[in-house]
């Protein structure tokens, strides 16, 4: 008996304690990956709001013992900071509502119909981001220059709605195949034709999900400096502003603009977190 | 309140005909159940009749108007979905009034219809609340009250039922039938469950892969199956079929089963030799300890009270059949006893077909 017994009663202890074992593990795991996330933004950060020459003090304090926004508004008060935020906040908007328009119906379609070529359409629309930004900008300025779009707003919110395009309609269809089809039949013997189906029934049902998506867009474009650097000369979006400026200035200043830069994308990732678990983890309801 | 007229109703996904040229009348006010097990059609046919669907071939004619080429909103129709379709960011008062919106009827109508239809299915109660707060009965009812508010001339029903619970569904399916009674629109209902088809529908058309196996009152479509299929469809537990041979010889013929002849008379129009198939209902079968002129031995190989009646099975020759007797029946697992089937029940198919020869005189 007590032979039989004594296997069985070792075995739980053992399996628990590797249980543990890898739950430590995992919470190292976890632990790790964040610090390596967050302490380049808390360090930026911190050097953003201490003064001038704290910034060239070693070693560091981890806390910051003097709080200053002196950098910062020596940062904002900038020559062309302000003006390049706003091209910032415009190029962003139009590069969010041009991926909308373009892609919400796109996702519809690919979550609704089924076409001919239709799946090799998904992976066409992923391969456009096979190409990288920087072989694409030469030919893209120059076609630009032809067109009239160099150097203006429209331009780099056009380049910034192609890069947004393949995740806007790949999200979008993920979320409009999370309404259910009998929602919108039922709105079409109920009286609606198609249209009025999709605005009343299925985009209402969509919105969050499209919301989480198009901020989405705009941080991407809030971020993106390559086409934006290329594309413009005069009217910059932030990011190239910062970079063009990047070598000729102070350390101070760079560490201001680059908190200036990721804090708004941070705040905006906070807000739509919830619709990307959502959209990933388990299906839109 | 319409008369519909399918037509010859063919419908076709990729390689699959799903709608095997499917005609039915279905006449003004009736309640018409389309019955069938999974991927018969009954769902396709419905959503052809809605607009959901447009058939490849055939014509549908709701009140004598064609709309076969009409899309949902102009037929007049108004349809409960399996899933019941609630729109989740409506309120049960939007819900209900959606359709009468989209008809642009006037507010102070409007507002009245909505609530008599709340009433009616008593959920007048929770107007303001969103479809994530109801039960999955009170969703239902939600989805019911949104339909019978268009007063639509057709009443299109998919499988209502099925996503309530055992004891609820019973409840609805009483409160349903005494609701489309009172209502008297033209319904049509689907389901796979043929206790709900026997006791709401005023006919029944069992459906089998694509093609309407019969269409009868559910007493007629019980007692008289039509096929093989569709006496083991219906009937719980379902019709027996026993091989048997109808011998004549001198114009005295017989019914034999596993050598065994029938105390049954042998219609006329069966004449010489041919192997058969005899449906019969389990309650129609007596179970007794003593042979006797007719009757055909069985060994009892399962026995299962069910509290109004013993369920017998029993095995005949190499065939299994059902067999109901009464509770106080003495009987024991591997006990002989001997079947007597009772006269006017049983029904002859042809052994190759399938289908109804005949009934017994």
């Amino acid at each position: 008996m007590t032979t039989a017994e004594m296997p069985l009663n070792i075995e739980p202890a053992q399996r628990s304690r590797r249980r543990t074992l890898s739950r430590i593990g995992l919470y190292a795991g976890i632990v790790v990956l964040t610090l390596f996330m967050i302490v380049p933004i808390y360090l930026i950060a911190v050097a953003a709001f201490s003064p001038r020459d704290a910034i060239y003090t070693y070693p560091k304090s981890v806390i910051p013992n003097q709080f200053s926004a002196e950098t910062m508004q020596f940062f904002v008060g900038s020559r062309g900071v302000l003006d390049a935020t706003r091209n910032s906040v415009i190029v962003g908007v139009l590069a969010l509502l041009l991926s909308m328009l373009i892609g919400a119906p796109a996702g519809y379609a690919l979550a609704r119909f089924i076409f001919p070529g239709r799946d090799s359409f998904k992976m066409l629309i992923l391969t456009t981001r096979a190409f990288p930004i920087v072989i694409l900008s030469i030919p893209l300025a120059v076609n630009f220059i032809q067109w009239g779009l160099y150097d203006t707003l429209w331009g780099v919110a056009l380049a910034h709605t192609a890069l947004a395009l393949p995740v806007t309609i790949l999200v979008s269809s993920s979320i409009f195949m999370g309404v259910s089809r009998e929602l919108e039949e039922a709105a079409l013997t109920l009286g609606c034709n198609r249209l009025q189906a999709f605005m009343r029934v299925a985009l209402p049902l969509a919105l969050p999900g499209l919301a989480a998506s198009a901020i989405f867009t705009f941080v991407l474009s809030w971020n993106e400096v390559f086409a934006a650097t290329i594309l413009t000369l005069r009217n910059r979006t932030l990011p190239a502003l910062v970079m063009s400026q990047l070598n000729d200035s102070p350390l101070y200043f760079r560490f201001a603009g680059g908190f200036f830069l990721v804090f708004p994308a941070l705040i905006f990732i906070f807000i739509i977190r919830k619709y990307l678990l959502g959209m990933w983890g388990q299906v839109v309801k | 309140m319409a008369e519909i007229r399918i037509d010859s109703v063919r419908k076709v996904f990729g390689k699959f005909t799903a709608l095997k040229d499917v005609s039915l009348t279905i006449h003004d006010r009736e309640f018409m159940v389309l019955l069938g097990p999974s991927g018969c059609g009954k769902t396709t046919l419905l959503r052809c009749i809605a607009g959901l669907e447009y058939p490849e071939r055939g014509r549908i004619l709701i009140g004598g108007r064609d709309v076969t080429d009409e899309p949902p909103r102009r037929r007049q129709i108004a349809m409960v979905f399996q899933s019941y379709a609630v729109f989740p960011h409506l309120t049960v008062y939007d819900n209900i009034a959606f359709g009468l919106r989209m008809q642009k009827t006037p507010a102070d109508t409007l507002k009245r219809r909505v609530d008599r239809a709340a009433e009616l299915m008593q959920i007048g109660h929770l107007a303001e609340r969103y479809p994530a707060q109801l039960s999955g009965g009170q969703r239902q009812r939600v989805a019911v009250a949104r339909a019978l508010v268009m007063e639509p001339a057709v009443l299109l029903m998919d499988e209502p039922l099925s996503n309530l619970d055992a004891l609820l569904r019973l409840q609805a399916r009483a409160e349903l039938k005494r609701l489309l009674q009172e209502v008297q629109t033209t319904t049509v209902y689907v389901t796979h469950d043929q206790v709900e088809a026997m006791s709401m529908g005023d006919r029944i058309a069992v459906m089998q892969a694509g093609e309407i196996a019969q269409v009868d009152v559910p007493t007629q479509v019980y007692d008289d199956p039509m096929n093989t299929f569709v006496g083991g469809f219906i009937g719980s537990p379902p019709m027996n079929f026993l091989k048997g041979m109808v011998q004549g010889s001198n114009g005295a013929s017989a019914i034999t089963v596993g050598g065994h002849a029938l105390n049954v008379p042998v219609p006329a129009k069966l004449t010489g030799q041919r192997d058969v198939l005899l449906g019969i209902r389990a309650e129609s079968i007596e179970a007794i300890k003593e042979p006797q002129p007719g009757s055909v031995p069985a060994r009892v190989l399962v026995i299962e009270p069910l509290g109004s009646h013993l369920l017998l099975t029993v095995q005949v020759g190499d065939e299994l059949a059902k067999v109901a007797t009464r509770t106080d029946f003495p009987v024991a697992p591997d006990d002989t006893v001997y079947l007597q089937p009772e006269a006017g029940k049983i029904r002859l198919y042809d052994a190759q077909s399938k289908t109804l020869v005949t009934r017994d005189a």
